[in-house]
Parts: C-alpha cells; sequence; structure tokens
C-alpha cells in the first residue's frame, strides 16, 4: 500500500529520514517544479535549482509542517517565497521572457494540442499575479483558500486575481465560448 | 468577512476547458529526487551538526581554559612552596583539574562525533 504523504512526513521525521522525505521529494518533484517554471518563465535549469532549495528548506523546516493544509501546498508556498527571495535579490535585472509563462522552454517532446497553445498566448496577457493564480487553481488544482496559504496573498486578493483573469482569458478566448 | 465568492457559478465549461489548456504530464523526475537527496546527505541535519561542533569548540576552549588555570595554580603553589612542603592538598582543585581534563576529553569526543556523516545518510 502506497504510504500517505502524513506517514512519510512522520517517518521523515523520524528514523529513516532520507529515504522517506525521497519518497515525498519524488511524489511532489513534478508539481513544484512546474510551478516554478511558469514563475521563472521557462527557465528550466533555474527552476530546477529553486526546486532543489524548497526541498532543502523542505527537508530542514519537517518539524514545522501542520497539517491544516496540504503538503504539496505548503510546498508550492516555499516554492513561491524562494522565487520571491530570488526576484529580491535580482531586482535590477529584468525577469527573462518567453513566449509564454512557463511554457517557452518546454522540451520538444512535450507538444501542445490546440487548446494548450491558444490558452498559453492568452496567458501571457494576464499579469503575473493573475497567471499565477489561475495555474495554482486550474492547473495544481488548489483552492482558493490553499492559494491564499501558498502565496501570502489575501483570499480576497486571490479570488479577484483569478475572477479578472478568468475575465480576460474569456475575451481573449471568445472562440471558445460564441454565446459570450 | 470572507470576501464574496466572485466566480460565476454558470460556468463550469470554460472552466473544464481552462483545466484542459493547463494541464501537463507529469514532469519525468530525471534523476531530481537523487539530486535533492545527494544535497541533503552531506548537510542533513545540517543545523543540528553546526550546534554540535560550536558547542564541541566551545567545550574544548573551555577545557583548555580550565587546564591552563589548573596548571597555573599548581606552578604557583610549586613556587610558593619550593622544597616541596606543600600543605595537605586541597581536593577541591584537584577535582577541578579532573574536571577540566574530562571536559577537554569530552569536547573531542563530541567534535569527532560531529565531523561523521549524519545518521541515516
Amino acid at each position: 500500500m502506497t504510504p500517505t504523504d502524513s506517514e512519510l512526513i512522520a517517518r521523515a521525521l523520524s528514523e529513516s529520514r532520507a529515504q522517506a522525505f525521497g519518497m515525498l521529494v519524488e511524489r511532489h518533484q513534478s508539481a513544484v517544479r512546474r510551478f516554478l517554471r511558469h514563475l521563472t518563465r521557462g527557465d528550466a535549469a533555474l527552476a530546477d535549482d529553486l526546486a532543489q532549495e524548497t526541498f532543502i528548506g523542505a527537508y530542514r523546516g519537517l518539524a514545522r509542517f501542520r497539517a491544516d493544509s496540504r503538503f504539496e501546498t505548503w510546498l508550492l508556498g516555499i516554492a513561491y517565497n524562494r522565487f520571491r527571495s530570488l526576484r529580491r535579490q535580482r531586482k535590477s535585472e529584468a525577469p527573462p521572457s518567453g513566449p509564454e509563462a512557463g511554457e517557452g522552454s518546454e522540451p520538444p517532446a512535450e507538444r501542445l494540442t490546440d487548446l494548450q497553445q491558444d490558452l498559453a498566448s492568452a496567458m501571457v496577457r494576464l499579469s503575473e499575479h493573475e497567471q499565477t493564480a489561475l495555474r495554482l487553481c486550474f492547473q495544481f488544482g488548489l483552492s482558493h483558500a490553499e492559494i491564499a496559504t501558498a502565496t501570502g496573498w489575501p483570499l480576497g486578493t486571490v479570488k479577484t486575481h483569478i475572477a479578472r483573469g478568468k475575465g480576460q482569458l474569456r475575451e481573449l478566448l471568445s472562440v471558445w465560448n460564441p454565446q459570450t | 468577512m470572507e470576501p464574496a465568492d466572485l466566480t460565476p457559478p454558470d460556468e463550469p465549461e470554460f472552466e473544464d476547458r481552462l483545466r484542459a489548456g493547463l494541464a501537463r504530464p507529469a514532469l519525468a523526475d530525471g534523476g531530481f529526487t537523487a539530486r535533492v537527496l545527494r544535497s541533503l546527505s552531506p548537510r542533513a541535519g545540517v543545523s543540528h551538526y553546526r550546534a554540535w561542533l560550536r558547542l564541541s569548540w566551545a567545550g574544548a576552549g573551555t577545557g583548555f581554559l580550565l587546564v591552563v588555570w589548573a596548571c597555573s595554580a599548581w606552578l604557583g603553589r610549586e613556587m610558593a612552596y619550593p622544597q616541596g612542603a606543600w600543605p595537605v592538598p586541597d581536593p577541591l582543585e584537584n577535582a577541578w583539574l579532573y574536571l577540566a581534563f574530562a571536559a577537554a576529553l569530552v569536547s573531542c569526543l563530541i567534535a569527532w562525533r560531529a565531523t561523521d556523516p549524519a545518521p541515516g545518510d
């Protein structure tokens, strides 16, 4: 039977630390790396470095994890904070721009469908916060409250970003919804 | 007061399309987990490691000072009583000397243990 996150966290805090934590990394690496690729606008190397820092930070702070949120939400929150710290350090440097935030340097093997390409093109027209909120909600399946926890934004701000982002996307992608 | 949910309830289809449009296959691990674990290995429990190391050095330093103090006390008494006509030895002073040596020894043992890889690595 596959152990749950809580069981692995308990194990990682007790005897077989590295082994149990390795299973947690393996389980959540994709979401964390994907999210960071979005934040770094497709810079896979930078995203993986930040993801590595995220997991190291999580490992050191594992005892502080409270089960009042999902483990993945907690990890995404750490990842977001790491990214913000990095951006503060590099304030003077403009972030690299790509054809679509998070997808610019996807490997060629990852072909996008027409739907995904349309959405990718439309997403770049949104503000960074709107993109982040929409991705956390619709790509990573976080609730509004979880997004607020992960990003540190007030719940009302999260809802506003999502509503505005969706409104803009609805206009940009009106072909999806001819009646609007 | 919790802000109102601004999401219109009548757009499940649009949201489904958003989900489909944003969905991506899971990223292959590609050695990422191993990389994270490698980076953890030598530093696992790094805060404990550093704390022990500092404590060890502090202990070693304290032990060394105690030894110096005990030796100087002994030397001072030696000079005060050059003919070896010492008074009855003060057991407390000897205890300090033994304690100093013990502290130095324990500090060395802790320092040696702290430089070992953390358990489980």
